[in-house]
């Protein structure tokens, strides 16, 4: 019974991050564009790439800060 | 539920930045509750409750991670097993004991390989299950030949690098001919074809996804339980530099720079300094390990047993307590033992460090592992398996290179959010240079350092990831977390090999900063029995006529002052007859009747009553008091004629031992329950800076305390056993001669034999192996805070000078080879006494070959003798 529970369990705490994650990281894309906005004068492919690469690198900064956190509390509370 | 602790050996471990990669795999295991890993020792040390996770999770965490778990085998041929059926008892006899990963067993061959962890379950116990499942089982030596699991490990990686590294570098050769052809004379040579951006693809793609394909996949298995490792940067910085080339070649008109700024040479070079650096690490990396591999290597695997009167030739791990074994000349002794008869010189150096053979007769102690130069001999086997002491010593070296220093925490942290903040970094470098530093200090003219090649049309996308590729690949965690434990590493083999055993590597650097150190008086600083030191006689008889006579008296006394002056005379080869009549006086000395004459021994009080006049010798017997010693009279019919001193006399070395603690700038104390004139007599004689005299032996652990809070860090060198109150609360415990029971020893450092300047060795290792730490920090720290600025162009505005990512990757792993070769020279360390042994002629403990043939044996200078 123990590995289904555990299975279970490992799957909410990677789906519950994974949604703060890239959550997090979309909006750091989100905020680059914006500034690229207020800026002006960026070339599309420019903005594109500069919106992937800051989300690429905001979700690996954010995946195992969230991953971890939600691991902990979720062997606080069990 | 009481925890339970297991080491595993982990491969695959690559970087040092992997040790927080699988202690956080291991640490979210629940019912895990310490996981602790040693990059340079590549194992892992799980403390884990066994009502809550059991070993296969604890495996299955760590190959989840991106590591495996490398067990031991064990083949054996086991007589019996013929059919299927005996397959299936032999497998699950086999997989339900404790400890065992995999067993294979095969009926045609008549074979059971075994994959098993030694910290659980030992090859013996494997073999002793099959036997009682009803099987003969008998290993195969070629299970024995891959003893050195470690080792196999480490070649695999050389191997497997050394693989990528001949794909990678050989194409990475023809894409930076083609990348350069139109320069200098190369058009002449370099086909057009070979510089086409479709070339270059097709020639990188198969470095990234092959050579370069463990890190993307390393990374991945890392994100998904919430940790980033080095392999992230690498994966970053090839990925995103492969991809700007992608599409640059397949679109080049998308606006990322065109088909100038394919980027192709970046992935490849980057690919290819990364594996040269693994390959170099790996290369390198187990030479810091090498001093445990020897001890390994020293285990016997053959022991000639005689059983019912014939001689057998068995497996050294099957020997058993109580039985008789056989040792030739030239041969290593399998486990340790008692002498029964014969005589032989054993070289113990690789143990002890002692530099001379010790003579080995009935009744002495051997020590499995060492090796017989020169006679037979018959021992009884008094320690087997896991319990001889070449076995606690691995445990303890093994057990110590674990451990992890107090001034590593800083470098764990370090290196543990390094990854993260790197890429924060490189997050923050990409903004700046794409908001602001590329329209306020981009100029087209700018270079890559050291090359004459120009940034030329690089869009300011395309220079803004470049900046930040190179700050991801530049930064290397590494270095930082190499830097201590490889040092320790090093240093507590070294140390192991001068015969000082260091419990952890906490104690190491206790060592280095102590203030005092206090060494126990009896049986430390000196023998711990009464010898005959002075005899004086009147006119009335000859000196040896004095003690012979004295000797008659005690013969039969049981007084330790007694006992000396009987060993006194037997020693100067004196014929002792029986007294005819023999009384002991207690408190007083001893009366005896021999041939008529009365004989009486004893003190001042005991002369005094019995009418002797003492006026001669009364002046001599106070000066050697005075001088520590016990002055006894000896009177013949009531007439004085002579007067014997007896004292404890100091250990060899203890001057010299002292005297070199002094050079090192320690205080000396001594401790001891003796009265104050008599400590104080061999303190003078020692050169001890404070006596700490009567003392009781429940007070001592009270003293060093009174010592540390006048705020210094102490050392207490003593007994093991009687002193262990007093080295468990000093700064450093250090346990001196503790023989063959190693492991029971309270104390931080453990001393083999008893040689008092090994604490002098103690000292002197622990801050050779601090310095060498200090120095690994210093570098990493520094090529980190100096090379990442740099990285993120912090210097462009002024000198319009690039990093590029291969050059990025080139110093990264120079900077990390750097690390471990500062390290090795480790190897080189030799203490103080040996160099002057060296310097004088005698024989080095690390010759011991040498040492058997060109030296005599000496006798009783190690207490495992």
């Amino acid at each position: 019974m123990s590995i289904p529970i555990k299975a279970v369990i490992d799957k909410r705490i990677l789906s519950r991050s994974a949604l703060w994650y890239t959550g997090t990281s979309l909006a750091i894309a989100g905020l680059f564009v914006f500034l690229t906005q207020i800026v002006g004068g960026y070339p599309t492919a420019g903005i594109i790439g500069g919106a992937i690469w800051s989300f690429v690198l905001s979700m690996i900064i954010t995946m195992p800060l969230y991953t971890s956190y939600v691991k902990r509390k979720r062997r606080g509370t069990s | 539920m009481a925890t339970q602790t297991i080491t595993l050996q982990i491969s695959g471990m690559s970087c040092a930045s992997c040790v927080a990669t699988i202690e956080g795999a291991l640490g979210n295991l629940k019912g895990v509750s310490k996981a602790r890993v040693n990059f340079a020792a590549q194992k892992a040390q799980v403390e884990y409750d066994p009502e809550q996770t059991d070993l296969q999770q604890i495996e299955e965490a760590v190959r989840d991670a991106g590591y495996e778990v490398v067990p031991d085998r064990l083949t054996l041929q086991v007589l019996g097993l013929r059919s299927a059926h005996c397959e299936g008892v032999v497998k699950q006899g086999l997989e339900n004991l404790r400890g065992v990963a995999r067993v294979e067993a095969n009926p045609n061959t008549g074979t059971a390989t075994v994959w098993y962890h030694a910290g659980i379950v030992s090859a013996a116990e494997i073999k002793q299950t099959v036997r009682n499942l009803g099987y003969e089982a008998e290993e195969k030596l070629e299970a024995e030949a891959a003893l050195d699991r470690e080792g196999e490990a480490r070649r695999r990686e050389i191997r497997r690098q050394g693989l990528w590294m001949l794909v990678s570098w050989s194409l990475a050769f023809i894409v930076m001919l083609g990348t350069f052809r139109e320069y200098w004379i190369l058009p002449q040579f370099i086909p057009e074809i070979l510089g086409h951006r479709l070339t270059l693809f097709l020639l990188t793609t198969p470095v990234v996804l092959g050579p370069g394909w463990q890190f993307f996949l390393n990374s991945w298995r890392g994100l998904k339980h919430g940790v980033a490792d080095m392999n992230l940067l690498y994966a970053t910085g090839i990925g995103a530099a492969y991809l700007i080339g992608v599409v640059n070649t397949f679109w080049p008109a998308a606006g990322f720079g065109g088909e100038k700024a394919v980027f192709f040479e970046s992935a490849v070079l980057l690919t290819s300094f990364i594996i040269l650096g693994k390959w170099l690490e790996a290369l390198t990396r187990g030479r810091t390990s090498e001093a445990i591999r020897r001890l390994m290597a020293l285990q016997p695997k053959i022991a000639r047993v005689i059983r019912n009167g014939k001689e057998i030739e068995l497996p050294a791990d099957e020997v058993l307590v109580d039985d008789l074994l056989l040792v030739r000349p030239g041969e290593s002794i399998p486990v340790d033992g008692i002498v029964l008869e014969g005589y032989s010189a054993v070289d113990e150096s690789m143990l002890t460090g002692e530099s001379l053979p010790i003579e080995k007769t009935s009744g002495d102690q051997v020590i499995g592992g060492t090796l017989n130069k020169s006679g037979a001999f018959r021992f009884r086997a008094t320690k087997v398996g896991k319990e001889t002491a070449l076995a606690q010593i691995i445990r303890l070296v093994e057990e110590a290179q674990a451990s992890k220093a107090p001034i590593q925490k800083l470098a764990d942290m370090v290196a543990g959010h390094f990854i993260l903040a790197v890429h924060a970094l490189a997050l923050t470098v990409f903004f700046f240079w794409f908001f602001v530093g590329y329209w306020t200090f981009f100029d087209p003219q700018s270079r890559f350092l050291l090359t004459p090649y120009t940034l030329g049309e690089i869009g300011v996308f395309g220079f803004s990831v470049l900046l930040s590729i190179t700050v991801l690949v530049i930064s290397c965690p590494c270095a930082v977390g190499m830097a201590t434990p490889s040092a320790m590493m090093a240093g507590t083999g070294k140390a192991a090999e001068h015969g000082v055993l260091f419990k952890g590597a906490d104690a190491i650097e206790a060592t280095t900063k102590l203030s005092a150190i206090i060494f126990d008086k009896t049986g430390t600083l000196t023998k711990g029995e009464p010898s005959v030191t002075d005899v004086f006689a009147t006119d009335i008889l000859g000196k040896s006529e004095v003690l012979k006579l004295a000797a008659i008296a005690e013969k039969n006394s049981e007084h330790p002052l007694g006992e000396a002056i009987v060993r006194g005379a037997k020693e100067r080869g004196l014929d002792i007859q029986n007294a005819d009549r023999f009384q002991s006086i207690p408190g007083h000395g001893v009366e005896a009747e021999w041939q008529g004459r009365k004989i009486l021994l004893g003190n001042r009080k005991l002369m005094r009553e019995r009418g002797v006049s003492l006026e001669v010798m009364v002046p001599k017997a106070e000066a050697l008091e005075n001088d520590g010693k016990t002055a006894m009279f000896v009177a013949i019919d009531a007439n004085p004629v002579g007067l014997i001193a007896v004292a404890d006399t100091l250990k060899d070395y203890s001057v010299e031992a002292v005297d070199q603690l002094h050079r090192l700038g320690l205080e000396v104390l001594m401790i001891t329950g003796d009265n104050r004139r008599t400590a104080e007599a061999i303190a003078r004689k020692v050169r001890i800076d404070r006596v700490l005299a009567e003392v009781l032996p429940q007070d001592k652990a009270e003293k060093v305390k009174e010592l540390q809070a006048e705020g210094k860090k102490v050392a207490m060198v003593g007994d093991g056993v009687n002193d262990a109150p007093a080295l468990a609360q000093a700064d450093v415990g250090i346990a001196i001669g503790s023989g063959t029971d190693v492991a029971k020893e309270t104390g931080h450092v453990i001393l083999i034999k008893e040689d008092l300047r090994d604490v002098v060795v103690a000292m002197e290792a622990a801050k050779a192996t601090m310095r060498k730490v200090k120095q690994n920090l210093f570098w990493a720290f520094s090529y980190n805070v100096a090379s990442i600025p740099i990285g993120a162009g912090l210097f462009y505005p002024f000198f319009k000078l690039v990093v590029s990512p291969e050059l990025a990757a080139l110093l990264m792993a120079v900077s990390s080879l750097s690390v471990t070769l500062n390290t090795l020279l480790l190897r080189r360390f030799v203490p103080t006494v040996k160099r002057q042994i060296r310097v004088s002629g005698e024989i080095s403990p690390l010759e011991p070959v040498l040492a058997g043939v060109h030296s005599a044996p000496s006798k009783g200078r190690s207490r495992l003798g």
